[in-house]
Order: C-alpha cells, then sequence, then structure tokens
C-alpha cells in the first residue's frame, strides 16, 4: 500500500513538474531577480544621483506639479528614498467636460502626464527603461500576451509547483535522511543529490512562496467566496481597500499646504516611512492629501493611508483598522513580495530563490538524464525525448541569455530612441529567440556550452562596461559606499564567472570516449568549480 | 544579534553534519558511535532553539520567525555546499604523498 502511494506521488511529481517546469523556471528566475527591483531601477538609470535628502526631492516635486499641473484633477507622488531612482510622479488633468473618467484606480497614466524628479529636486532626465519594474510584472503578467490569460498560465503553474512539492517530499522521502549527501561524480544520482538539496535546503522558503504565490491570485484562482457574498465589486473593493469619501471641487482657489510637514506628521502617526502621496484637486479649497505607508515598514503588503486636508493640513480620516481576513491575506503577499526585508533579509530570500531556481532547472534536467539511460537506441530518441531535451536548452540556457542581452540594451541602445523601454525588453525576447535557434542546430552538448558561456561572458562584462563608459562603475560606487549598486555589479560578475566555469565544464567534460552532455545551469549559490567531482553528472550511454 | 543568530545557525548544521555516518567519519575521523551520534544530535536541536531565542530578540516575533527560518536554511546551504565541496583531510594527504 505504502509502495504504491509513493509510486502515485512519484508519478504525479514527474508530470506536475515537467509540463509546467519551464514556465515555472521563468517565473521563479524573474521573481529572484524581483527581490532587487528597487536596485535595478537605480542600476538601470545610471544618470540618477543617489537620494540622499528625501524631502528636498518631495519640495522639488511640489514645485514642478504646481507649474506644470497646477490645476489636475489629481497628482500622485512615490516617495523617495535612498533606495529609489528619482521621485516618479504622475497627474491626470482634469476629465473634460462630457467625457466618462477612466479607470477608478488612478486612470490613465500616459507619458505625457508622468515626471521623474531626481536627487536635486530638479525633473531628472534619464534613459527610458522598465528597470527592476520588469522582472516584477513579468513575473505574473509574462509578457506579449493579455495580462489575464498570463495570471491563468502563472496561476496553474504555481498549483502544480505546490503538487510538484507536496509530492516531491513524498517521492524523495530521503531528503531528510540523506540531508547532507551530494554523490559526486555519479551520474543520475548526483543529479538526484542536487535536485534534493536545492529543494529541502531551502524547503520552507519554497513552500512559503508557492503557497503565498497562490494567495495573490486567489481571487481569481477561486472566486466564489466573492461571487457568494458580494454582488458588487465596488462593494468589496470599497470594503477591501478603504479610501476617503472623494471630495467634489469647490471652484475656491487655494493655496496647498507645504506637502513635506504633512508627510513629517503622517510618518509620525504611521510609525514609519511613508511610501506615496496622492493629492486630489489640488489647488483648490478642497483638496485632500492621502499619504501611504511604505510596504517596507510592516509586514502586511496593505499599507495603511491617512489623510489631510489640503489647505491648512488638519488629520481627517484614516484607513480603519482592517479585519482579519484582509490582514491575513496582506501578511501573506507581505510575505512572498518581501517588501519588509532590510538587506540581509533579502539577501536569504534571493538565495533561496536561487535555490528554487535551481531546484526546477534540476528537475527539468534529471527527467533527461533518467531517461537517457533507458533509451533503446540513444543515437535516435523518441520524440518525446528531443522535444524536453531541446525545451531545456532552449529555456534554461536561452532564458538567462535573454536576461543577459537586456541589461546589455539598457546600457547599448540610443538614449533619445523611440520606445527605448520596449526595446530593452524585445532585446530579450530576440536573444530568447536565437538561444532557441541554436537549441535546434546544435547538438546538446554544443548547445549548452554556447548559451552558458555567451551569457557567462555577456553577464560578467558589464561591470567592466560599468567602469570604461557608464556614470557609475564598481570602484565609484564602492567609494561613495553605495552598496547597492556595487552589489548587483559584483554579483552579474559572480554569476558571470559561475556560468564561465559551467561552460567550460561542459565544454572540456568527455564521458568514457562519448559525448559531453549538460550541467547545472546558473547560479551563484553554489561553488562554481569544487573538483573533479561534477564531471560524470551526466551518466555514460 | 542578526550575525550571532547566522553563526549559531552555521553551528546547529555542522553539529547536525557531523552526526551523519560518513560525514563524521570524513571530518573527523573516527567512526560515530551511537551514544556520540546522540550527543550531536541533541547539541544540535538545541542550537535550532538558541537560534529561534536570538532571531525573536533581534527582530521580534513576526520579523524573528520569518529570520529564523532564513538563517537556518543558510545555516544548512552553507554547511552541506562546505561538507559536500571542500577537501577533506584524506584529500589533502593524498595529494601531499
Amino acid at each position: 500500500m505504502s509502495k504504491s502511494f509513493r509510486q502515485s506521488q512519484s508519478f504525479l511529481h514527474t508530470w506536475s513538474g515537467l509540463l509546467l517546469g519551464w514556465v515555472l523556471f521563468v517565473i521563479f528566475m524573474a521573481g529572484t531577480i524581483a527581490f532587487w527591483r528597487e536596485g535595478l531601477n537605480r542600476w538601470m538609470r545610471p544618470e540618477l544621483d543617489r537620494i540622499e535628502q528625501p524631502y528636498t526631492v518631495l519640495g522639488g516635486a511640489q514645485r514642478f506639479l504646481q507649474g506644470k499641473a497646477a490645476d489636475a484633477k489629481s497628482w500622485y507622488i512615490a516617495m523617495p528614498s535612498d533606495k529609489s531612482a528619482g521621485a516618479q510622479v504622475y497627474w491626470q488633468p482634469q476629465p473634460e467636460p462630457g467625457k466618462e473618467r477612466g479607470g477608478r484606480r488612478g486612470g490613465r497614466r500616459s507619458r505625457e502626464n508622468q515626471a521623474l524628479i531626481g536627487a536635486d529636486g530638479l525633473p531628472a532626465v534619464a534613459r527610458e527603461t522598465r528597470g527592476g519594474d520588469f522582472f516584477y510584472r513579468f513575473h505574473f503578467d509574462l509578457h506579449y500576451m493579455p495580462v489575464i490569460w498570463a495570471r491563468w498560465l502563472v496561476g496553474v503553474a504555481a498549483m502544480a509547483m505546490l503538487v510538484a512539492i507536496l509530492s516531491g517530499i513524498v517521492t524523495h522521502k530521503k531528503i531528510f535522511k540523506d540531508f547532507f549527501t551530494l554523490r559526486r561524480g555519479k551520474g543520475q544520482r548526483s543529479w538526484l543529490d542536487g535536485h534534493n538539496a536545492t529543494a529541502v535546503l531551502a524547503l520552507p522558503f519554497h513552500l512559503m512562496i508557492t503557497y503565498t504565490g497562490l494567495v495573490t491570485l486567489m481571487a481569481m484562482l477561486m472566486p466564489w467566496a466573492v461571487v457568494a457574498n458580494y454582488a458588487d465589486t465596488e462593494k468589496l473593493y470599497d470594503r477591501l481597500f478603504p479610501h476617503v469619501e472623494e471630495q467634489a471641487r469647490s471652484g475656491t482657489r487655494a493655496p496647498l499646504i507645504d506637502l513635506g510637514r504633512v508627510v513629517r506628521n503622517a510618518e509620525q502617526r504611521l510609525g514609519g516611512p511613508a511610501g506615496s502621496i496622492n493629492v486630489s484637486e489640488p489647488g483648490d479649497a478642497a483638496a485632500t492629501i492621502t499619504v501611504t505607508g511604505a510596504p517596507s515598514a510592516m509586514l502586511s503588503s496593505r499599507a495603511p493611508s491617512l489623510t489631510y486636508r489640503g489647505t491648512d493640513g488638519a488629520f481627517v480620516w484614516e484607513t480603519p483598522a482592517p479585519g482579519g481576513a484582509s490582514v491575513t491575506a496582506g501578511a501573506m503577499i507581505g510575505l512572498h513580495a518581501g517588501r519588509f526585508a532590510d538587506y540581509g533579509m533579502r539577501w536569504l530570500y534571493f538565495l533561496c530563490g536561487i535555490g528554487g531556481t535551481l531546484m526546477v532547472a534540476s528537475g527539468l534536467v534529471l527527467w533527461i538524464v533518467k531517461r537517457r539511460e533507458k533509451l533503446p537506441d540513444p543515437a535516435r530518441p523518441h520524440f518525446g525525448f528531443r522535444l524536453v531535451e531541446w525545451l531545456n536548452i532552449a529555456v534554461i540556457g536561452g532564458f538567462p541569455l535573454g536576461v543577459a542581452a537586456m541589461l546589455w540594451a539598457n546600457r547599448l541602445l540610443p538614449m533619445a530612441m523611440k520606445d527605448r523601454a520596449e526595446w530593452e525588453i524585445h532585446a530579450l525576447f530576440i536573444a530568447w529567440g536565437v538561444a532557441l535557434g541554436i537549441a535546434s542546430v546544435l547538438r546538446s552538448g554544443r548547445a549548452w556550452t554556447v548559451l552558458l558561456g555567451a551569457t557567462g561572458a555577456l553577464l560578467a562584462t558589464i561591470p567592466v562596461y560599468n567602469v570604461l563608459a557608464a556614470p557609475r562603475g564598481l570602484p565609484a560606487t564602492l567609494l561613495q559606499g553605495d552598496y547597492l549598486l556595487a552589489g548587483i555589479d559584483l554579483a552579474l560578475m559572480t554569476f558571470g564567472a559561475s556560468l564561465l566555469a559551467t561552460a567550460r565544464r561542459v565544454a572540456t567534460y568527455r564521458p568514457a570516449a562519448k559525448r559531453p552532455r549538460k550541467r547545472v545551469p546558473g547560479g551563484g549559490a553554489q561553488a562554481p568549480v569544487s573538483s573533479s567531482g561534477l564531471h560524470a553528472m551526466e551518466p555514460a550511454e | 544579534m542578526i550575525v550571532l543568530c547566522l553563526i549559531v545557525a552555521v553551528g546547529t548544521f555542522v553539529l547536525f553534519g557531523l552526526s551523519t555516518n560518513q560525514h563524521h567519519q570524513q571530518r573527523l575521523g573516527a567512526k560515530l558511535t551511537p551514544p556520540r551520534k546522540k550527543a550531536l544530535r541533541s547539541a544540535a536541536w538545541g542550537g535550532v532553539g538558541l537560534c529561534l531565542a536570538l532571531a525573536f530578540l533581534a527582530e521580534g516575533a513576526v520579523y524573528g520567525a520569518i529570520f529564523w527560518l532564513g538563517a537556518l536554511s543558510f545555516g544548512a546551504a552553507a554547511v552541506f555546499l562546505f561538507l559536500n565541496l571542500a577537501p577533506t583531510s584524506a584529500d589533502t594527504s593524498r595529494r601531499a604523498k
């Protein structure tokens, strides 16, 4: 009985892991990168100085908006901090009479209605880029496809992941007993040990991140509780995200109070930093200022808001204490996104994310390794085998190449290029497409070498380019104590070196008179070169 | 306190690692006896508890619990990589010969 139960779980583990494994790899990797979203936002806009005086920038933002959009319907200012790339401001013009208002949350954010305020409080010119935000959105919205489809795909993949993790614990029952075992140079066994190690070492993280990931999509995946209780979604939103009643425009002009004063007061009341400021009807007597807490200040992702009168800064409203369910969901989403995490905790998140990415990758490779031994004719494998191998190379080798290409595009595309931000992303997919081609044309050993080597070389050389040609190279950032940017450069070099070492391993690997094969892709968490051990990770045919 | 917690986490997993037959033999050159295994294991579980206490002291109950699991994962990974990838005394003496 117990044996057949384990066998059934093993079947489930194999197929739930395989079918969506490639999607999972991409989601996992993008999510892992997105833990440095803010850092990458700065790294990808090297023109901007680090913000030392947030209130100076806030004052500058207010002056800019008063000059540019004094009569706007609303302003939005992302509260600047030493982690943010300037202060992003948006404004929504007064709706033209007779026209419907845009969406309920902020409306249109076209390019004409936004600006970036630099560290000196003046409008800054920076290269157009999506920055780290791209990886954050890509993590659940993917790209080139309607958001709703992407989220369903991601949601299904996450469910498959949860199934794979739970059935994996049953299947690989020895993971706890053989916790410290890594048999090197033993072909399939070594791959299995590696797969188990990346899984079990960060098991609490994997379970947490998969479960809370599903929680972020729960209203879409399991809408029944909402459908049964709320006929009107507006009402649900009001319950979930309470906000102050909007005041009608009075028509009487009145100057807006200094935002810095209001924000200082709000930060005292919130007991932490502010995250964003919304001003509705600025310049009117009915103006209100709403300050929302920064997500870094609390575990829950649903930060409370405070509202002040715009003319004299009197405190008028605050978010009511949320209900238990809302706090639970908010805390889970917060736990998933890790916005509360300081640098130490963020590194732990990041390393666990790398572990998860490697877990998915090694699981996919393991599928191939395990079946290669049983092939009736190794020279002519069946279609399913060839397909999986091709997808492995194209995705596990190709997506990192795409990311490297995107980072280079961020550095090299002309500043004035039309749709520059979008072309950075096209660069990712073009490089990925090339990888797909390479995977189709070359034999697997060659293809792995070329892709891993190219990715490694691209990543390792970006920091060099930064020193030579970009405003903020490694020596400069280290001298300024700007460890966020320095850390990104150092991490890129580490990843580059690891990938190059891995590529070299694959290229020089000669199993007893047979062709070279694949190897653990990506990942700075593992020591790239250990000893002769990794060699025979691929079983001899 | 955070650093101390990480150090304790690493130490904890060194003890856990040394309580496995293979690594004990390899690193300490002696066979692992059942009483010693038990002692190592209990000391390691003590380390898990100490790590939790330190994490709570450093970060409070909410973040402490998260940091505790993170620190344990970190300790486990560091020790795993070290025990499996660092050369053992047997390797070095072989190389010296």
